[in-house]
């Protein structure tokens, strides 16, 4: 089926615009600067209107944050911004030690939850902003996004397991680092 | 935690947020309820993530798209709209295009009729073993334990081999639901892969070997069964499961 340009049209305004304030966001997390993040938006817009035949409308605003974060990486790596090492590109021992913890990891400890209550925007955002790509985006996703577990592994490409273990690393690292930056 | 090993604390710590963000279903979500609220070091971990949510969902609420952006978007997507005048070529090529891209299609959803929509079954169930506080329904690392409980729950014993001594051991087995039929699934370890087999009367012949979402299938026949290996644990040594459970014992 070729839907007509009027058509096509239609339904990005029905499919695509009701999330464009969501993908932004997300694009801004991942490129943590407001003109690539909107570039990246325009980018990724194109993208979701050339693919917007493919697209039934079964949770729409999944498959345009998946748009969002390929989109995003395509544009950090091209711009050789993602300083960073993916985690695609660690050795399986390496990814082992990042997925299931290891010396580098932060420590479980107990700061108060009084503490991190009072930490402000500013403080999170820096502390956001250096994670490492993989941690950040489901931390954003999760908890500045509100999308469920099997949402974010949709919107990134890994299993949900997956997901859960870089959720709660990335907290644990954020919980960490305002532990230590209280002490 | 004293007494437990490291697995036990990190699959806790991953129910612990699982639980806050109201992943778990009903039974589990009471499980970890209970542990939190008996165990003080799990209750202040519970307690710090619940604080770092929320102060995130306060410090970031969701922006409006800033109008210059909208506008943009707005532009590209009338453009797209006026700037297509289609030329007798184009229209050609067009109508190519879709013959090619409905041919092609037509061979994707056949394919997925026979074999994809029982392994997308099957994938939930491991995916939901994998949320759940235990990954079967018997735990047991000894097959003369494992067999015996799916009698009378399933049609079919499935054969059970202790693979420990390869690196595979056994973690029980858990009823999954295909076509409406319950079938057997037994779990396996690898390392902290989880890797679940399923097997249940012949639906398709052949072997597959997929990947979905992330997980690696493979499937094959024996004995008049079909049998399916799903885990994210990777392909090599997902076949070298596959060929040692289906060696003769």
């Amino acid at each position: 089926m070729q839907l007509d340009q009027n058509a096509k049209s239609a339904r990005f305004i029905a499919l695509v615009q009701p999330y464009l304030a969501d993908a932004y966001t997300l694009a801004r997390w991942l490129t943590r600067n407001r003109d690539d993040a909107d570039e990246v938006l325009q980018e990724a817009c194109i993208r979701a209107l050339a693919a917007i035949e493919q697209q039934t409308g079964a949770n729409a605003r999944a498959w345009l944050l998946a748009i969002i974060r390929n989109t995003a990486y395509t544009w950090l790596s091209a711009k050789k911004r993602l300083r960073l090492v993916g985690l695609d590109d660690l050795s399986e021992r390496d990814l082992a030690r990042v997925e299931e913890g290891g010396a580098q990891d932060a420590p479980i400890v107990d700061p108060e939850a009084e503490l991190i209550a009072r930490a402000n925007a500013k403080q999170l955002e820096r502390l956001i902003s250096e994670l490492p790509m993989e941690f950040r985006e489901a931390l954003v996703l999760r908890d500045i996004q509100g999308l469920g577990y099997h949402e974010i592994a949709e919107v990134t490409g890994v299993p949900v397991g997956t997901v859960m273990s870089r959720l709660s690393r990335a907290r644990r690292r954020v919980i960490y680092s305002l532990k230590e930056a209280d002490a | 935690m004293a007494g437990s090993t490291d697995g036990n604390r990190d699959s806790s710590d991953l129910l612990v947020h699982a639980y806050l963000d109201g992943e778990l279903d009903v039974a589990n979500g009471v499980a970890i309820k209970q542990r939190i609220d008996s165990d003080p070091a799990m209750a202040k971990q519970a307690a710090d993530i619940q604080a770092l949510k929320e102060v995130l969902r306060a410090n970031f609420p969701t922006e409006a798209l800033p109008p210059h952006l909208k506008a943009r978007v707005d532009r590209l997507n009338r453009k797209s709209l006026n700037a297509y005048r289609p030329t007798w070529g184009a229209m050609a090529a067009a109508v190519l295009v879709t013959l090619a891209l409905s041919s092609t299609s037509t061979w994707i959803v056949q394919k997925g009729i026979t074999s994809s929509s029982q392994t997308s079954e099957l994938l939930d169930g491991h995916l939901r073993s994998l949320v759940a506080q235990q990954a079967t329904d018997v735990a047991s690392s000894d097959r003369h334990t494992v067999k015996p409980w799916f009698n009378g729950k399933v049609a079919q014993s499935p054969r059970v081999k202790d693979l420990s001594e390869a690196g595979f051991p056994l973690v029980g087995g858990r009823i999954d639901v295909l076509n409406r039929v319950a079938v057997p699934t037994l779990v396996y370890n690898r390392r902290r892969h989880v890797i679940s087999v399923t097997a249940a009367p012949m639906v398709a012949a052949g072997p597959i070997e997929d990947a979905i979402h992330g997980f690696n299938v493979l499937r094959w026949v024996a004995d008049g069964m079909s049998y399916w290996a799903i885990s994210d644990l990777n392909a090599a040594e997902l076949r070298e499961f596959a060929r040692l459970y289906r060696e003769p014992p």
